[in-house]
Formats: C-alpha cells, sequence, structure tokens
C-alpha cells in the first residue's frame, strides 16, 4: 500500500501540472509549463530534476519505512 | 467478456472514423461561423466556420497515432529487457531491474513538458518518451514469465537440446508470452492516449496536427459563444479513454 502510494506519486505530479495550470495554481508544474512556454530552458530543467528527484525521494522513503511498518518484510 | 468485446469494436470503429477526414484543420472547408450541432454539421461549426465534427477526428487520430506507437514501442523495449533480465545472470537481472524501478518512479509528464521545451512540441519525440519510460512494468512481467517458463520441460527439453538462449526466446518463450504483452500493451495505450491531450491543453503539443488538447484548450476560452466547442472534443477524450479501459480490463483479467 505504502509502496504503490509513492510508485504513484509519479503520475500525480503530472496529473498537478494539468490541474496547476488550468486553475493558474502557482506551483510546481505550473512554473514548469510557464517556462516551457516561454522557452526559459534553465527554469524548466531546474524545475523538473527537482520534482523527479522529489518523487525519487518519497519512493525511497516509502522503502525504507515500509520494513518499520510491516514486520513480514524484514529479513532476519 | 460482452462488454471487453464491444468496448474493442467501439474503439476500432472509432479509430476507422477518425482517419476519415482531411489531413489538418487548415484543409478544411469554411463555412458560416459558430453554427450550433444541427444535421449538417453534427457538433457545429467552430469560430472560424470549420465542421467540428472533422477537427474532433482529426484530434483522435493524432491521439490514437501516438498512443498506437508507443503501445508497440514500450512492449517490445519491456519484452527485450525483460528476456534478458530472464536468461541472464543475477547480476544482470538486478542490473536491469533496478535500471527498471528508477524508470518507472520517473514522472512521465514532466519529462514530456522538458522535452517540448528542449525540442519543441513534437509528437515524436513523445512517443519515444513514452516508449522509453513505460517499459519497466512490462519488462517486470515478462521477467516473471520467462523465469517461471524456463523451469517448464519444453525450454528445460530445448536447453539440453543445445538451443541458445536468443533461440528458446524467440521460439518458446515469446509465443507463450504474446497474451501477457497484449494486455499489457492496451495499459501503455490507455496512458498513453491521455499524455498527448494533455500536453496539448497546457500548450506544449505539436502546433502541426490537430489535438484534443488543443481545441479542449481553444473551446474552453470559447464556451460562452459555443458549448459544443468544449464540450465535443472533450466527449470525444472521455469516450475514447473510457473505451480503453473498458478494453484492456477485461483483457488483464484474462490473464
Amino acid at each position: 500500500m505504502l509502496t504503490l502510494t509513492a510508485a504513484r506519486l509519479g503520475a500525480l505530479v503530472g496529473g498537478a501540472v494539468v490541474v496547476e495550470t488550468v486553475f493558474a495554481l502557482p506551483g510546481l508544474g505550473w512554473l514548469a509549463v510557464a517556462a516551457a512556454v516561454t522557452r526559459d530552458h534553465p527554469v524548466v530543467v531546474g524545475s523538473v530534476v527537482t520534482s523527479t528527484v522529489l518523487v525519487w525521494l518519497a519512493n525511497l522513503i516509502a522503502g525504507v519505512v515500509a520494513p518499520v511498518l510491516d514486520p513480514r518484510l524484514r529479513d532476519g | 467478456m460482452r462488454a471487453g468485446a464491444t468496448a474493442r469494436l467501439g474503439l476500432f470503429a472509432l479509430a476507422y472514423w477518425a482517419f476519415a477526414p482531411a489531413d489538418t484543420l487548415v484543409d478544411l472547408a469554411i463555412g458560416p461561423l459558430l453554427v450550433s450541432p444541427c444535421l449538417a454539421h453534427p457538433l457545429g461549426t467552430d469560430d472560424l466556420g470549420r465542421d467540428f465534427l472533422a477537427a474532433v477526428l482529426q484530434a483522435a487520430r493524432t491521439a490514437f497515432t501516438v498512443a498506437a506507437a508507443a503501445a508497440v514501442l514500450a512492449p517490445a523495449r519491456g519484452s527485450a529487457v525483460g528476456l534478458c533480465a530472464g536468461l541472464g545472470g543475477p547480476i544482470l537481472d538486478e542490473a536491469l531491474m533496478r535500471t527498471g524501478e528508477i524508470v518507472a518512479s520517473l514522472p512521465v509528464l514532466l519529462l514530456a513538458i522538458l522535452v517540448a521545451a528542449l525540442f519543441g512540441g513534437s509528437n515524436a519525440a513523445l512517443v519515444v518518451l513514452v516508449g522509453g519510460t513505460r517499459w519497466p512494468l512490462i519488462a517486470r512481467l515478462v521477467r516473471i514469465e520467462t523465469i517461471a517458463l524456463s523451469a517448464r520441460p519444453f525450454v528445460r527439453a530445448a536447453v539440453a537440446l543445445g538451443a541458445s538462449p536468443w533461440g528458446i526466446a524467440r521460439r518458446h518463450l515469446l509465443p507463450a508470452l504474446a497474451p501477457g504483452l497484449a494486455a499489457a500493451s492496451g495499459i501503455v495505450f490507455g496512458g498513453a492516449i491521455l499524455t498527448e491531450p494533455v500536453l496539448a491543453l497546457v500548450g506544449l503539443g505539436d502546433p502541426q496536427v490537430t489535438s484534443l488538447g488543443q481545441l479542449i484548450a481553444n473551446g474552453f476560452a470559447l464556451v460562452g459563444l459555443g458549448w459544443w466547442l468544449w464540450l465535443g472534443p472533450t466527449a470525444m477524450l472521455m469516450l475514447a479513454a473510457g473505451l480503453v479501459a473498458i478494453a484492456t480490463a477485461e483483457r488483464v483479467e484474462a490473464n
């Protein structure tokens, strides 16, 4: 469950892009799209790398926390 | 079973229908502006007087083409990686599967924005991106099936006869993996059919081709002038995505 939630986070960040753009919420996804439309390459790269690293970190944390919550995942 | 077969039939009909009208918006005949839906124009005409149903069908064709290309590319790559991981040694297996996990956790849509910013809105780049990031799921499926099949007598007999791993993969494993691969490519297709419209919706699609996202974004701005300009492409997108969902759900359950 926890692992799955973390795995779906990537899709969630993608969904946030749409929601932020449609409703003009100044979030990370909106920043990426606005920068992409104006060809502001460093900002696009920065925002995409930031959110990708955040998603990876969330996955890592989920991987570390899962054995703490579920004893069956601990080895030995 | 009946629902899935009907959905698949509807999807084929929709795809066939979508390939009927002229190439791009520029090629459509111009008539009276903003006509409400009627018999001559089932979805009315847009703010430049073009038949809107033809525009929506062109857009659906774009989405179908991108999704179909991604649904070929991802299973091809996924089965290649999965077979290598399943048949190769434990080190190769570990390396490929961990790489797969890293790729699987990438936010695809954000990478698509990055690609659109660097190379301009291009559907070819989008296909490569979706095909290049949606393979780990299929690779995992193929790997586990490969390992399971490798223990079966017919594969062990092939090994005993001195068949090469490539020959075993091609003659014995791939035919057995085909039904699972078909279901998995349906899942990729369902995801990809939404990716292209979403990118076009935020203004990062290919400006040369008609897209559902582009039509929805334009229609939303004009919704006070003609509700069909927003409802038409939105309904088409939901119909296509819904049919894909029903068609794949049954295939996945069957496996």
